[in-house]
């Protein structure tokens, strides 16, 4: 089972690659113009043209490019002219530590309000926490962003307002890139935890006398977190491309924004680096989860 | 409950682990100068829109990249704001031979580079042979489209041939392309003759210059700069406001009140090099007729787009050269007149609901998609029917240049501080920059007459006649000038502001 899915991840991102080149080579725009400057000339463009072997028929294009990547090679950024691996992979640690904290902060405080809604449903908490996680889910990650930024870093000054250093700067991105994270797993645990809490084991298991938080935390929420789980694997894959707005906002040195970026120069090697590398990432989070729900429930191992 | 316990163990014991992998250095005394026991900071910080995209001057197109190479680099000559012209740097003295082909510049002695070797007249050689190599294909070739040959005479003369006389060569090697590389540059590891080196660059994070050594000017007060790119205008503001960096750049026009009622900060608003205009497309009918472009030119209230749109950051053409730019002549503003455009309109022969394209990009100039929906509605107000189609920068800057493009009118900014270059790109009938194209003899006769006059005075004459002509064929809705925003904390003096976008840093002081 384990080669059979690494074959297909193989597979996943070799297609992945191929559609990319192609995408990139379909939206129109010119990458020589774009390293020549608004200010070059015609004849300046046509020499950067040829220098990059942007002139080339596609299909050559197509193979130097896949020739280059069976080699690990991604090729030499346009904007940067350096090899491409040197730019993205300064942007692997951010970007993780970003997604990491950010769903670790959503994890902690949305299984905990969740199961805290659940238990005491129809309750003022209940209302209060459905209203903030709805909050969470509205509200624009943009907006979020810059009014914590000005809250905490310009007026009260206890973190930096942006880039990338300590562990200061990590503080607002990362609860801002929580925020609506938070909402939806808080939703999730409470109606997980409320349908559970209504099966038989719960109900046997109170019966017999187990403490009311044994009760919760060992025979509850283990079987209602692994819809959560899965949902968690997705969104990290998720989180680690699609960050853009909250790494954009605080500067944040991750993939996300160097894809965009990328993007508007027509840097097409770069582009392709971050596409791959993020099939890789999603497809490997998903496994994982996988392998994490596995373990959290062990009738899955039987299967 | 044992399980859940552990797992949680280990998730807070790899966050643990993770957080201390980014470097801890709370504060950096440097960068806090709000604070009154940290009188002079050793350390400038300085936050851009972009980060900056490479360290090689032949491939440095974009500003902020031109104001990292101007503190790392000097060039032969340098742009003198105060008079348009040039004056020395590397080079002290200059000369061109009677055949007006030849240049002989005599170059300062002692200058040495950041690692001590000494920069030569074959120093010079090298980087202009550099950038004239076929096999480079340098973004700013065209810098020394006109050079022949470059010879080094002795350590102290270079001598440059040229095609044909050609009085802005000196112009464009004052341009941060041309700045002076040792013979063997590295790009990775750039080392130039600037008062600072590179010390640390981390990708899209920051890129850390501190005082060059060798430098032998007088050594700047700052020590150490360091440059950020924080890509959001918004949080640029905050990062001003919480004193995260004592120079930002590229604020938004709608901060600038909020920022003024701030005690602890400083808006510098200055002229710059960028007009912006629709250009319109003189190949197309009815736009070949001067009524018609006259007529486009009266439909729009510029003063009132540049007080709503840009909240007054901004100021209203007058004249095709903006005041950042080398000798800009100030010429009669185009007046708001819709009765007198259509009159115009009607003298031409244009059906009333003549639908036309006006094509923008988004986000690429100050409010330029918003821009085209209003002028839209001006145009709309005095008979068209216009159409505004969006395009991403990249696809647009390539569709503009297809001479069949179906656009009446479209975007386009002109930043080329140089008047050569600037008005040969747009207005010369066979430019290949030349998108709208405008054609008119007299303007291509002077503008080539021009390159032949080496004294300052008669040629900025020259181009006196060539900017009042252009401004009266009208080949352009010229829309508005752009201004510099530039935010500082207060005490931060000796900032010096170039009209083309770049900032200079060595005569920067903080109280």
């Amino acid at each position: 089972m384990l080669l059979r899915r690494l074959g297909a991840l193989v597979v996943t991102v070799l297609l992945v690659s191929v559609a990319t080149f192609l995408a990139m080579r379909l939206v129109p725009g010119d990458p020589a113009r774009m390293i020549a400057g608004p200010e070059a000339s015609a004849d300046v463009v046509e020499a950067i043209r040829r220098d990059w072997g942007l002139d080339q028929p596609l299909h050559i294009q197509l193979g130097r490019f896949l020739a280059g990547i069976a080699t690990g090679d991604f090729g030499t950024s346009y904007r940067t002219r350096s090899p491409v691996w040197d730019d993205v992979k300064t942007r692997l640690l951010p970007t993780f530590l970003l997604s990491v904290t950010g769903l670790g902060l959503a994890l902690a405080f949305g299984i905990a309000a969740g199961v805290l809604a659940a238990t005491r449903r129809g309750t003022v908490l209940d209302t209060g926490l459905s209203i903030l996680s709805t909050l969470g889910i509205s509200l624009p990650v943009f907006w979020v962003g810059i009014l914590l930024m000005m809250f905490f870093a310009a007026r009260l000054r206890w973190v930096p307002s942006s880039g990338w250093g300590t562990w200061q700067h990590l503080v607002l991105p990362a609860f801002t890139l929580g925020v609506g994270f938070f909402a939806s797993i808080s939703r999730m645990t409470r109606s997980s935890m409320l349908e559970v809490l209504q099966d038989d084991y719960v109900r046997t298991a109170r019966a017999k006398g187990v403490p009311r938080v044994k009760v919760l935390m060992g025979h509850a929420l283990r079987n209602a977190l692994l819809p959560i789980i899965t949902i968690a694997g997705l969104e990290f894959g998720r989180l680690l491309g699609g960050a853009v707005i909250t790494e954009t906002v605080f500067a944040w040195p991750g993939l996300g924004t160097l894809m965009v970026n990328s993007i508007k120069f027509r840097d097409y090697p770069t582009v392709q680096a971050c596409v791959i590398l993020l099939a890789i990432c999603i497809a490997v989070s998903t496994f994982l989860s996988d392998l994490l729900n596995l373990y959290v429930d062990p009738r899955l191992r039987r299967g | 409950m044992r399980h859940s316990v552990r797992w949680l163990a280990v998730l807070v014991a790899a966050l643990l682990v993770l957080s201390g992998c980014a470097k801890s250095n709370p504060v950096d005394p440097g960068t806090n100068p709000g604070n009154p026991s940290n009188p002079a900071p050793k350390t400038l910080t300085f936050i851009e829109g972009v980060d900056v995209s490479n360290l090689d001057p032949a491939f440095a197109t974009d500003r902020p990249t031109q104001t990292v190479l101007r503190h790392l680099f000097e060039n032969l000559v340098d742009t003198d704001p105060a008079t348009g012209g040039v004056r020395p740097w590397l080079a002290s003295d200059w000369s061109v031979s009677a055949d007006k082909k030849t240049w002989t510049f005599k170059l300062k002695s002692g200058v040495k580079f950041a690692d001590g070797t000494p920069l030569t007249a074959a120093s010079v050689k090298a980087t202009l042979d550099r950038l004239l190599d076929k096999s480079l294909a340098a973004a700013n070739a065209s810098l020394l489209s006109s050079v022949t040959a470059v010879e080094a005479v002795g350590d102290a003369e270079v001598k440059i041939t040229t095609k044909e006389p050609f009085a802005p060569l000196l112009e464009n090697l004052a341009h941060p392309g041309a700045a002076i590389l040792p013979a063997n540059f590295d790009p990775k590891a750039p080392i130039g003759s600037g008062p600072y080196k590179v010390q640390e660059r981390q990708n899209g994070v920051k890129l850390v210059l501190t005082r060059n050594t060798h430098y032998t000017g007088a050594a700047p007060a700052f020590a150490e700069i360091v440059y950020k790119p924080v890509p959001e205008a918004a949080s640029r503001t905050v990062a001003l406001e919480s004193g995260d960096a004592q120079i930002v750049n590229r604020l938004a026009p709608e901060a600038v009140a909020d920022l003024k009622s701030n005690s602890k900060v400083e808006v510098l608003v200055k002229p710059s090099t960028f007009q912006i205009s629709f250009e319109i497309n003189n190949r197309m009918k009815p736009f070949d007729d001067l009524r018609v472009r006259r007529a486009l030119n009266m439909a729009v209230d510029r003063a009132a787009l540049v007080k709503g749109l840009l909240r007054d950051m901004g100021s209203v053409p007058e004249g095709p050269v903006p005041a950042g730019a080398q000798w800009p002549m100030k010429l009669k503003a185009y007046e708001y007149n819709p009765d007198q455009a259509k009159k115009l309109l009607a003298e031409a022969g244009v059906q009333p609901g003549m639908k036309i394209e006006i094509w923008t990009s988004q986000g690429r100039y100050a409010k330029d998609k918003e821009m085209a929906e209003a002028v839209a509605g001006y145009l709309k107000a005095v008979g068209f029917e216009p159409e505004v189609k969006v395009m991403e920068w990249g696809t647009y800057s390539k569709a503009i240049e297809a001479k069949d493009k179906k656009a009446a009118l479209y975007i386009l900014g002109s930043s080329v501080p140089t008047l050569d270059w600037r008005l040969t790109r747009n207005f010369l009938s066979t430019s290949t920059n030349n998108y709208s194209g405008y054609s008119n003899p007299d303007v291509d006769k002077l503008l080539l007459e021009a390159r032949t006059v080496f004294e300052d005075a008669p040629r900025k004459a020259l181009y006196d006649q060539i900017q009042t002509k252009v401004w009266e064929d009208a080949p352009f809705l010229f829309l508005f000038n752009q201004v510099q925003i530039i935010g500082v904390q207060k005490g931060v003096s000796g900032l010096t502001v170039y009209g083309h976008e770049i900032l200079d840093f060595t005569q920067t002081k903080a109280q």
